[in-house]
């Protein structure tokens, strides 16, 4: 390819004479079946690193990367915005139909998503925090529809968001409007880094302190401490008490201490999926396969078109 | 014709050097999370380590005719401080939970023991402990079933033989654990 460079270079007066769009889109044709070449082989190494890490479970997950697999529990009460339905995390997508010069086309007039909103993911051992920002999400649509009826919630969606819905006069634009959404229950994959939140390791720490300051200004509570009676609490009974607080500060609602999601500088990627393991790794499969071959088809049929159009080859 | 024959011989040589290095990296990512999954049981193994003492100190004062039991604790856990490498330390794990299940049925025998907080918490904190142990030994040996399998596949097998790489062993039961368990009834 490299060496195809030269002529290339040589010639490229040849490649801009008369009509010069062949030359860009095969140029363009080029660029963009090289990237999905090199794209195919990071889909095939992220399938691998999917299928050789083991599932944890949530009650002994370390930190560091992680795959689970659990069922989706929300935190906050979210509802999808196109559809009204009750969920953990949404994504939604409104698209415009508009003309080009030969092909018609979508182009995208709003979009949002819930990814500030961490959900839950539990397992029959436990339950963690999963924070989907800057996430991968392999999910289906579970809504999409052109031209819907505009009037009620939807209608009211559109027009807190600002979205003009008439193109001419009362003529209706061609809109599209597609939503991803994950249901409480549902069961959700995700391959992530687990890491501890700072702030939340902080604010522990602070509410363990206050108790225990609370405890020792308390002299009945201290009493109740002293269980061998000697008058005095002893480094043992100290500890008992501390671990009951810790327990008790825990309960009351810090066991999301440990959030699920993209870890930095650590090179793993980020996927949440509805789908389980299986389905995942064959979708990335035949994402690598497509990428790979695809990618240097493409670009060896535009390399062809260059060549020819400076005269190298079938010329 | 030359130069897309030129060209295509450059995508597979490409695509070929893209393999190898999938390969050889997928590889190295494997042999590492092996070495952490083992790691992560080794964190759990020091803290259970880090509550005897404690446990032992709360029991003797109502269990002091069952220094049997007691002792064979302290033995277990001098065991696993001495322990290195996973082997040596499987087995003293295998001691020590076998130690601590006999003390925990024995504590049945006396109730005071067992209404004692401190007592009910470490008795909670090692059972929770011993959960997570048991689902990292599960994490280790998926872990290394996943390692073992890939170096011996074909393609990875030549890359792991250039790399020198080798069968890795997995944290087994021992064998009072696998032997069938005696149910009489009266």
């Amino acid at each position: 390819m490299a060496s195809a460079a030269l002529p290339l270079a040589a010639n490229w007066g040849a490649l801009l004479e008369g009509d010069a769009r062949p030359t860009f889109y095969l140029l363009a044709g080029l660029g963009a079946g090289l990237f999905f070449f090199f794209k195919g082989f990071r889909t095939w190494r992220h399938m691998r690193l999917i299928q050789d890490t083991p599932t944890s479970r949530i009650r002994s997950m370390a930190l560091g990367r992680v795959e689970l697999y659990g069922q989706a529990v929300e935190k906050a009460e979210l509802t999808a915005p196109l559809t009204g339905a009750a969920c953990v995390y949404y994504r939604y997508q409104i698209e415009e139909e508009v003309q080009g010069n030969k092909h018609r086309s979508w182009r995208t007039v709003d979009s949002g998503s819930s990814s500030a909103w961490p959900f839950y993911l539990e397992d029959d051992t436990g339950r963690v925090a999963v924070d989907p920002r800057e996430a991968t999400l392999e999910l289906p649509p579970d809504y999409r529809e052109i031209n819907p009826d505009l009037t009620g919630a939807l209608g009211n969606f559109l027009a807190e968001r600002g979205v003009d819905t008439h193109s001419f006069f009362v003529f209706r634009k061609k809109l599209r409007f597609t939503e991803w959404h994950i249901s409480p229950g549902e069961h959700v994959y995700v391959l992530g880094v687990a890491q501890e939140r700072g702030g939340m390791v902080h604010e522990r720490r602070v509410r363990i302190a206050e108790k225990l300051a609370a405890l020792k200004a308390d002299p009945e509570a201290m009493a109740h401490l002293d269980s061998d009676g000697d008058g005095s609490v002893s480094a043992e009974e100290w500890d008992v008490a501390r671990r009951l607080i810790v327990a008790e500060v825990e309960r009351a609602g810090f066991d999301d201490r440990v959030v699920v999601g993209k870890g930095e500088h650590s090179g793993t990627p980020f996927y949440i999926s509805d789908r389980d393991e299986k389905a995942v790794v064959k979708e990335h499969l035949w994402k690598a396969r497509a990428s790979v071959f695809g990618g240097a088809v493409l670009s060896l049929f535009c390399l062809g078109g260059l060549l020819h159009r400076v005269g190298i080859l079938w010329g | 014709m030359s130069w897309i024959i030129l060209a295509v011989f450059a995508f597979t040589f490409v695509g070929a050097v893209l393999y190898a290095v999938g390969l050889y990296n997928g590889l190295v990512n494997l042999k590492h999370a092996v070495v952490r999954a083992w790691a992560n049981i080794d964190v759990l193994l020091k803290q259970r380590h880090d509550e005897l003492p404690k446990l032992v100190n709360t029991v003797k004062g109502y269990m002091q005719h069952e220094k049997e039991v007691l002792t064979r604790i302290t033995e277990a856990r001098s065991a696993y401080a001495r322990a290195s490498g996973p082997e040596q330390q499987a087995q003293a794990d295998a001691e020590m939970r076998g130690a601590l299940g006999r003390l925990f049925a024995v504590a049945e025998n006396y109730p005071e023991l067992k209404a004692d907080t401190s007592f009910q918490m470490l008795q909670e904190r090692i059972s929770a402990i011993e959960e997570q142990i048991a689902d990292r030994r599960e994490f280790y040996n998926h872990s290394v079933n996943v390692f073992n399998v890939r170096i011996e596949q074909i393609p990875d097998v030549f890359m792991a033989n250039l790399m020198r790489l080798e069968a890795r062993e997995l944290f087994r039961a021992a064998e009072e654990e696998r032997r069938d368990v005696e149910v009489s009834f009266p």
